[in-house]
């Protein structure tokens, strides 16, 4: 028993030690985190939103590498050679090539479950050269709450139509049937015409 | 020269600058698209997919191509977290792999036969190469997802590929395969740049249905720029993105 104590003596003053070293870890980080805290408040709005999330989102970004442009696809593409013959089958008969009169035909409207679908075929050298959408299905609801999830890195900005042209736009997959439905309309009107 | 024709159950666009481009060359792209329809297509009963969904025919008996698919869909699934899985409720849907491999291969099709200038379209997800008519990168509008008749963002793009994943337009067609039922809520659209659109078109599909968290997966692939949408039309950016919305 006695034996111990020498040691125990020891102990307690490298635990008083360790303590101290600890009590100032802690102190410096406090001291940083709030240094860092006033600092990016003078930076912008995103910073103003709580930090907390900021720092679990931070830790969800996954590291993931992709090596995309030399991932190969084992599968060879079919051999679509301009002298291979087409199959004989009749596609899409709406489609095929240059029965339609030139001009834009406007389709019917219909509806898309989520919202009224109405497209447009341009026709020009007989063939179908544009599809646009006149009608599409819109969100209604209005509010303008703007949201305050903190995101490193990442900057927001209310959306703001653009007038610029462009030559392809990006968006979600069209609802399907309505558009063929539509188009379809549009395409018998360019026909009978 | 440019063409769209609806295939896939959608409108497929191509755009060739390149003058010397021939109607031949449009219909092996657009035959190339039907052939991948007739193989892949949930909505048709002959389909190789339909027949694997039926048990007809097991994986193991399926082709190279249907094999390479779901060796894909895996390989996403395990690079998403299992945010990207093509199974809903015991049937296999593979559109998640197909759409965007279609477009990549189109546009392979299109470079061996020699084309620099051209970008491939379906269902608003793009594949842009090279430069437009006006010798431009080219010019890319994301679709105001309020409003079908606006664009919020204007990119500028080439040799690379541009996805949209978005709630509503096919319904939620996108599934949050932890939360089964669960509607994908909060955001509206989430458009992905990436290296080339097969890979931009994937993992737009997974970050989308992982929510608000969706933005930050992207912001942590390399190579990657996210633009989401909100219900509040309210837009959040990558880190990166700006770099293709400025002119070139």
């Amino acid at each position: 028993m006695f034996k111990n104590q020498p040691t125990r003596g020891f102990n307690f003053f490298r635990t008083v030690k360790k303590l101290f070293v600890s009590a100032f870890m802690v102190f410096t980080f406090i001291a940083y985190a709030l240094h860092e805290r006033l600092i990016s408040g003078d930076g912008g709005n995103l910073a103003a939103a709580p930090m907390p999330s900021a720092a679990t989102s931070q830790q969800a970004i996954p590291s993931l590498q992709v090596a995309p442009t030399d991932s190969p696809f084992v599968f060879p593409i079919p051999e679509a050679t301009p002298t291979a013959p087409r199959p004989a089958a009749p596609t899409p008969t709406a489609i095929a090539r240059g029965q339609y009169k030139d001009g834009t035909y406007t389709g019917a409207v219909v509806d898309a479950f989520f919202g009224p679908v109405q497209v447009k075929a341009v026709v020009r050298n007989g063939k179908l050269a544009d599809v646009q959408f006149v009608q599409y299905p819109n969100d209604r609801r209005t509010s303008v709450r703007i949201n305050g999830i903190a995101m490193p890195y990442l900057t927001s900005e209310a959306i703001q139509a653009q007038s610029a042209n462009v030559d392809i736009i990006t968006g979600a997959t069209l609802t399907s049937e309505a558009f063929a439905q539509s188009l379809q309309v549009a395409l018998n009107a360019a026909r009978t015409i | 020269m440019k063409q769209t024709r609806v295939l896939m159950g959608m409108p497929v666009s191509l755009e060739v600058v390149d003058a010397w481009a021939t109607e031949e060359l449009f219909d092996a792209v657009f035959s190339y698209f039907e052939s991948v329809d007739e193989k892949f297509s949930t909505y048709k009963d002959q389909s190789e997919i339909s027949r694997v969904n039926r048990h007809e025919i097991t994986l193991e008996q399926s082709s190279e191509d249907m094999k390479t698919v779901f060796a894909l869909a895996e390989q996403t699934r395990q690079e998403t977290n299992g945010y990207f899985d093509i199974m809903h409720d015991g049937i296999c849907d593979p559109s998640g792999i197909v759409k965007g491999r279609a477009i990549y291969h189109a546009a392979e099709i299109l470079r061996q036969k020699g084309c620099e200038n051209f970008y491939v379209e379906a269902g608003g997800d793009i594949e842009a190469v090279g430069k437009n008519s006006l010798n431009q990168n080219w010019r890319v509008g994301v679709r105001n997802p309020f409003n079908s008749n606006e664009i919020v963002k204007v990119l500028h793009l080439s040799n690379c590929g541009a996805a949209t994943s978005g709630t509503y337009i096919r319904g939620q067609h996108i599934y949050n395969p932890k939360n089964h039922g669960q509607p994908i809520t909060g955001i509206v659209s989430l458009t992905v740049i990436g290296p080339n659109i097969y890979d931009a078109d994937r993992f737009a599909t997974a970050a989308f249905a992982m929510g608000r968290e969706g933005i930050l997966f992207i912001e942590g692939l390399e190579g990657f720029e996210g633009y989401m949408i909100d219900r509040h039309r309210q837009a959040t950016l990558t880190s990166g993105f700006a770099r293709y919305t400025s002119h070139d």
